[in-house]
């Protein structure tokens, strides 16, 4: 018994080192976000400033508390920083947002069709997976290509697509695994009580594995949320998004304004955390319980 | 002689939940004695602390007189047997049964010595080097048991070796077991749910409910004598009836009526008036003549067809009764007449469902 | 005319499965056939196949003289109740039994009607506004069984729907099953791998292995002549047991004779075929049929050794050596031979129980 309880609380320090591993950077962005402009690389490091201040966060969203900012540090500040950030958050929005709806409405499709039909074969998921395991820089180089030729560089429907793309395979695979859980005879006694296939997936298989579709919604959402290099390579100015955004705060004389990209960085997480926290309620497993005889 | 295996008061926790509440018993060389109770008894937390998985909280356990408490697993002469008997499937027959001997080091002409032997006492010739996956299960039973066997343990546990197998496939790999107990003369203690594998095989049971052994006794004493209600239930199939009844004091004893039956007396002073129970076996049940003396009508509601008897459930008050009787005695919807065989019945009393009596229930005339 | 009939079913899973394998049978109307095996015998396939979510590789299903082979399932108008139950989770008591009601399109006063009236008979009316998480196995099973029959059906498929219950509710839904059966005249097909049950329910049965039919008959009929091995030895407990013999004749009249015991033939005159039977031939005799006594009796002449005594505590069985072969005898507790040891047998096997030791038949 003894023993045991030195092993619970080994275990506890264990889950604490790895919480604080884990959190440290989150930590550090938001305590950096409120620093004033001498403290952000300072030596030793400043843990929690004294003197917190929201400049950062006005450099961000106000375009003259950018040009102040510059203009006191006696240089000049790229001349999209001096725009304001709410264009890159408005791009991004629209572009994560549907690219995921498209992302998660195929791939919940092409699951079920995989799952319940073998379609392809049994190693199509992992095929399909494989995209994935090619890195992205490999083939931005020809899709900067295809995208001019297709005049879909720099627009909204071009990241869309391209998102949607990269992000199918993760959908396929990740769905596929929640319906598998559904027991086919669910879906059975619908048909044998009357319903076509497709109506006995929408009203009885789909309403069981919403909580995992919208899992996989916000791992979706974050991945395209947080894109960088489609993003850099696909776009010249007229579609930007939050992580080009951040990218661009820097200045000629200073280097990188570390302060206002942890300010940018900071807000560019709530929309996430706001998704998370909505969905919540609906990511309760074992929703099948009481259907079937185990 | 010294019992091959006793426990001594054995108990254990876990947090706050008693597992093992203080458990006595104990086997003699050559007996196979079988663990009996439901999931969760605690019959296999028993078996883990015999075989040193697992620290008892207070008790000792002896192996030939010998408190082996402090033991590890390797050191006590005991062999223990797995669900589902885990033979290795990629190893061959013979070189799973020197596993056990080279994982302790044995020399190898004593490994050889041992080997041959127990190749020859258990038949095991002409599959010794067949792969472990393309045995049928009886080859694997016997597999499982001589790679124990091979390291010479006083004692050997099996725990639940046959829980996931066809009914059919039971049945055979039952007499085989018995019948290589019996040939070597091993001593078992056997773990189960089952208890047409506890009753056909063992010399005694043990039957264990909620941490507490219940009562130890032969096949035959558990079935006839149960000491309680759950003894009663658990043990027989088709399961026996419990019949709810009032027991009021008459003359010298006490008059029991269920719903069809009684007045039945009985000689016995300790149990209170008011409501009890009456177990009876089904086939302690008979068709009786319509107006036999102690005999009630009733109607048969379903048949069961075992082939060889049937079992046909009556109305018994606002439940059904079973009774056994040879084949199409009756058939549903027939009125019957049926009677309580004499000396069978067992009256438990509502407050401790203990059997206040079991023998003798004579019916007054 | 049949009511259903399936016709040299065959289905398989991929390359080595065959499944089904060419299974025939025909119900009629308002009967309660039971389909019998052991597990993986092909049952849950048959059902699922004749309900239209298996595509058979060959064979037709007609109901009432309809091919439905091609149909879906839900233009069938059959009815199956699965093995795991598979209720809605995400639905009431109520609207899982009102299900097969509105995709047919009954009015809503008529649903209101029939699931409350299903749900009395059912006696689970108060489970029609909780969700099937809340409910107990027994229940489950009980408003699974009421959307299986809430809609007129012309054959009720049951798949296993007692396994895993406690002993009494099964008996309870068995008398539920009958009186159901017996009040509406619904065709019922039963599929069980428990053979007490098969014959405890069935008018007739089906016996099941490997994917293809063993037997068809009445359960009296199937315990008493079984077609083969397989059936003998899978339908009653303890099994028939089987022993090898020479078939020869004294006096006129046919024996067997075997290691170690001679035994004469019950009924052979209803045999017709008996100058083609084998020499070498197998007998089946059940354990029930077997004298036992301590003493040599005319009844029990054969000297053997009772090697090991089963106490079942309603009834012993008794493994018994004689000559080369062991047979299991079936006794009441109370048999005077209770201990191991020597004892005398006696058997006179039926000419039905007579096989081929090559092929498992029996002949006929």
């Amino acid at each position: 018994m003894t023993q045991s309880a030195a092993v619970t609380l080994l275990k506890r320090f264990a889950v604490v080192v790895a919480m604080l591993f884990a959190f440290f950077p989150i930590y550090w962005l938001i305590a950096t976000s409120f620093k004033p402009f001498d403290e952000w690389a300072a030596w030793p490091p400043i843990w929690l400033t004294d003197a917190p201040t929201l400049q950062n966060y006005r450099i961000v969203f106000f375009p003259e508390a950018a040009r102040e900012f510059a203009a006191s540090q006696q240089g000049s500040l790229d001349y999209k920083v001096s725009g304001s950030a709410w264009k890159a958050f408005q791009d991004s929005a629209i572009i994560s947002t549907i690219a995921t709806i498209l992302s998660v409405s195929f791939g919940t499709l092409a699951a079920y069709s995989v799952v319940r039909f073998r379609t392809g074969g049994e190693n199509y998921p992992f095929q399909f997976l494989t995209v994935r395991m090619m890195p992205p820089i490999a083939v931005v180089v020809p899709m900067v290509a295809l995208f001019s030729i297709l005049k879909l560089s720099d627009t909204y429907f071009g990241m869309i697509l391209a998102y949607t793309a990269f992000t199918l395979p993760f959908s396929l695979w990740m769905i596929r695994s929640f319906i598998e859980e559904v027991p086919i005879e669910l879906e059975g006694a619908a048909m044998v009580h009357g319903m076509g296939q497709f109506r006995a997936f929408l009203t009885i298989t789909l309403p069981l594995i919403r909580g995992g579709v919208l899992a996989t919604a916000l791992f979706i959402f974050i991945l395209n949320w947080s894109e960088f290099l489609f993003a850099l390579v696909l776009t010249s100015g007229s579609v930007t998004t939050v992580t080009l955004q951040v990218a661009n705060y820097v200045s000629a004389s200073s280097g990188k304004l570390y302060g206002v990209q942890a300010a940018m960085g900071t807000v560019s997480t709530l929309p996430v955390i706001l998704f998370g926290y909505l969905i919540q309620k609906h990511l309760v497993r074992g929703l099948t319980f009481g259907a079937v005889k185990r | 002689m010294k019992p091959r295996l006793e426990l001594r008061d054995l108990r254990t926790r876990f947090d706050s939940f008693e597992a093992v509440k203080g458990v006595n018993l104990s086997l003699r060389r050559g007996e196979f004695l079988s663990l009996l109770g439901p999931s969760g008894c605690g019959k296999s937390t028993t078996l883990s602390m015999i075989a040193g998985f697992l620290d008892p909280d207070g008790g000792e356990i002896l192996v030939d007189g010998r408190v082996v408490n402090r033991l590890p697993p390797q050191r006590r002469r005991i062999g223990l047997v797995f669900q589902d008997y885990a033979v290795f499937s990629r190893l061959t027959v013979r070189e799973n049964l020197a596993f056990g001997l080279e994982a302790q080091r044995v020399p190898r002409d004593e490994r050889e010595r041992r080997l041959s032997a127990m190749i020859e006492k258990l038949d095991l010739g002409p599959i010794l080097g067949r792969y472990g996956g393309s045995l049928n299960m009886s080859e694997m039973q016997r597999v499982a048991i001589a790679r124990v066997l091979v390291t010479q343990p006083e004692l050997l546990l099996l725990d639940e070796p046959m829980s996931n197998l066809d009914a059919s496939l039971r049945a055979s790999l039952r007499g085989e077991l018995k019948q290589i107990q019996r040939e070597l003369n091993q001593t078992i203690l056997y773990v189960t749910h089952d208890q047409v594998e506890a009753m056909s095989m063992s010399d005694r049971i043990a039957v264990m409910r909620a941490g507490e052994l219940l009562q130890v006794g032969t096949p035959d004493e558990i079935y006839h004598r149960p000491v309680d209600r759950f003894v009663a239930e658990f043990i027989g199939d088709p399961p026996i009836n419990i019949l709810p009844c009032d027991v009021s004091v008459s003359g010298g004893g006490v008059s029991v009526r269920t719903a069809l039956h009684g007045p039945i007396a009985l000689t016995l002073h300790d149990v209170p008036q008011g409501r009890h129970w009456l177990g009876v076996r089904p086939h302690h049940f008979r068709l009786a003549e319509a107006g036999e003396s102690g005999a009630a009508a009733s109607i048969v509601r379903f048949v069961e067809n075992l082939g060889a008897e049937h079992i046909i459930h009556v109305d018994y008050g606002d439940q059904l009764a079973a009774v056994a009787t040879v084949p199409h005695a009756a058939a549903i919807g027939d009125r019957v007449a049926i009677a309580i065989e004499a000396g069978s019945a067992h009256l438990i009393r509502e407050d401790t469902g203990r059997v206040a009596a079991s023998v003798p229930v004579e019916p007054v005339a | 005319m049949s009511w259903l009939a399936v016709e040299n079913l065959s289905k398989s899973f991929g390359e080595n499965t065959l499944a089904l394998d060419d299974v025939s049978f025909a119900l009629r109307k308002g009967e309660f056939f039971g389909i019998v095996g052991p597990t993986n015998a092909g049952k849950s396939t048959l059902l699922k196949t004749v309900a239209g979510l298996h595509r058979p590789d060959r064979g037709r299903i007609l109901v009432d003289g309809e091919d439905v082979t091609a149909l879906q399932p839900k233009d069938r108008k059959l009815s199956l109740l699965f093995q795991n139950i598979a209720l809605f989770p995400t639905l009431t008591g109520y609207e899982n039994i009102a299900f097969p009601l509105r995709t047919a399109g009954v009015p809503a006063a008529d649903i209101v009607r029939r699931v409350t009236e299903v749900a009395e008979m059912l006696k689970i009316p108060h489970l029609l506004d909780r969700l099937p998480r809340t409910f107990s196995g027994g229940e489950q099973q009980r408003v699974a069984i009421g959307r299986a029959i809430a809609h007129p059906t012309r054959v009720l498929m049951l798949d296993e729907p007692l396994t895993n219950l406690d002993a009494r509710i099964r008996i309870a839904l068995r008398i539920e099953f009958k009186a159901l059966h017996r009040d509406t005249g619904q065709t019922m097909l039963y599929v069980t791998h428990d053979q007490v049950e098969a014959m405890s329910m069935s008018d007739r049965i089906a016996v099941l292995h490997q994917g293809r039919l063993q037997q068809i008959g009445t359960p009296d009929d199937v315990y008493r002549r079984p077609a083969n091995r397989f059936v003998a030895q899978f339908v009653g407990t303890p099994p028939m047991n089987i022993v090898s013999a020479e078939l020869s004749d004294r006096d006129g009249r046919p024996i067997l004779i075997g290691a170690g015991f001679e035994a004469g033939i019950d009924g052979m005159e209803s045999l017709k075929m008996r100058s083609t039977l084998p020499k070498k031939i197998a007998f089946g005799v059940r354990p029930e049929a077997i004298a036992v006594a301590p003493d040599r009796t005319d009844d029990a002449a054969i000297a053997a050794e009772v090697i090991w005594i089963e106490r079942l505590g309603s009834r012993h069985v008794l493994d018994i050596r004689i000559g080369e072969a062991i047979v299991r005898a079936s006794v009441r507790p109370d048999h005077p031979v209770s201990q191991e040891g020597p004892a005398w047998l006696g058997f006179t096997p039926r000419a039905e129980h007579l096989l081929d030791p090559e092929t498992g038949l029996f002949f006929r």
